[in-house]
């Protein structure tokens, strides 16, 4: 089954000091056939290069870890990178703008990307995707890997 | 006859490459050396699964493909061949109409890429393509190990301690 991969699990399984690295690892070996979308990879990218959480480690080490994720996305055939369409990206944005759920932009652009492909389950420790789900419209989501914020 | 020259980050051949795939409406024809051009350029890679999503049949022949790009093809459904074979110059076959050539540069080099998109001499290119093809074999199973599992098994320390369910916070 299909499976989109939020940011934070990729980074809790990367890193070994992460305080969720082995539920992450856990989700993730599980998980037959995961995306990740251009919106999560920046969003991992960036973290791995530029986070308050990382600002301590050497800038030169966060940029080798940053592209090494890269070239795992990229060329080892174990992820499929899909692009947010500029429809799904138009969704996103007016849902950002208009609905009362605390997720981020890039988090909206995978809701509308999962819909638009047709993949149903979403692996995130964000629980405000588990009280999304819960709306008549998003309830294709299943989400894996958090309990609900609420 | 349509040239393309060197260019900074190899842009001009990728726009070339990509425009070429995204005019495709049957068949794709590649002859390359281990598809680098597909591996490091992540827009062709998203112009190759456009085009398989829209129904256009790839036959892809290399003189060797990484692991995770054959394993990317294949699930794609393109149809892969390998052998000792190495065509001088690379090139791509669209529908029979057009080929577009990439001429020998330094391998693995970035900005040395240039060429010529042609509509002339492509029965000649469909013909290197067929005896290349005949003279290798097909990939047909995805081979090694799963590279998610494998991936999972060599974590790395990041260098600090980080939280996975709150990186929204720990962002900026």
């Amino acid at each position: 089954m299909a499976v989109l991969v939020d940011s934070g699990i990729w980074i809790a399984a990367y890193n070994t000091r992460d305080a969720r690295h082995a539920h992450a690892k856990d989700l993730l070996a599980k998980a037959e056939n995961p995306y990740i979308t251009d919106f999560i990879l920046d969003e991992v990218v960036s973290f791995l290069t530029g986070s308050r959480a990382l600002k301590k480690v050497p800038a030169e080490k966060r940029m080798e870890n940053a592209r090494a994720f890269l070239r795992f996305v990229q060329k080892s055939g174990a992820v499929d990178l899909v692009k947010v369409s500029e429809a799904d990206f138009g969704m996103a944005k007016t849902s950002y703008e208009n609905l009362p759920f605390v997720l981020t932009l890039t988090d909206w652009t995978s809701v509308f990307t999962m819909k638009t492909l047709g993949i149903q389950k979403l692996l995130t420790f964000d629980g405000e995707f588990i009280r999304l789900g819960r709306e008549e419209d998003y309830r294709f989501m299943q989400v894996h890997g958090c309990r609900n914020r609420a | 006859m349509k040239r393309f020259g060197k260019s900074h980050l190899d842009v001009l051949f990728r726009q070339v490459v990509a425009a070429e795939l995204a005019s495709a409406r049957k068949e794709v024809l590649v002859v390359t050396g281990e598809f680098s051009a597909f591996s490091n350029y992540i827009e062709l890679q998203w112009a190759v699964r456009d085009a398989v999503m829209r129904g256009i049949s790839f036959k892809i022949y290399a003189s060797s493909f990484e692991p995770g790009i054959s394993r990317k093809l294949i699930k794609w459904g393109c149809k892969l061949y390998v052998g000792d074979r190495r065509a001088r110059n690379h090139f791509m076959v669209v529908d029979g109409k057009t080929v577009t050539i990439s001429k020998e540069h330094p391998s693995g080099s970035c900005g040395d890429r240039h060429g010529v998109v042609s509509k002339t001499g492509v029965r000649k290119y469909i013909g290197i393509f067929k005896d290349l093809v005949h003279n290798g074999k097909p990939i047909k199973k995805i081979q090694g190990p799963n590279p998610l599992l494998e991936w999972l098994s060599h974590p790395v320390d990041l260098g600090a301690r980080t939280d996975g369910a709150r990186i929204d916070l720990d962002m900026y």
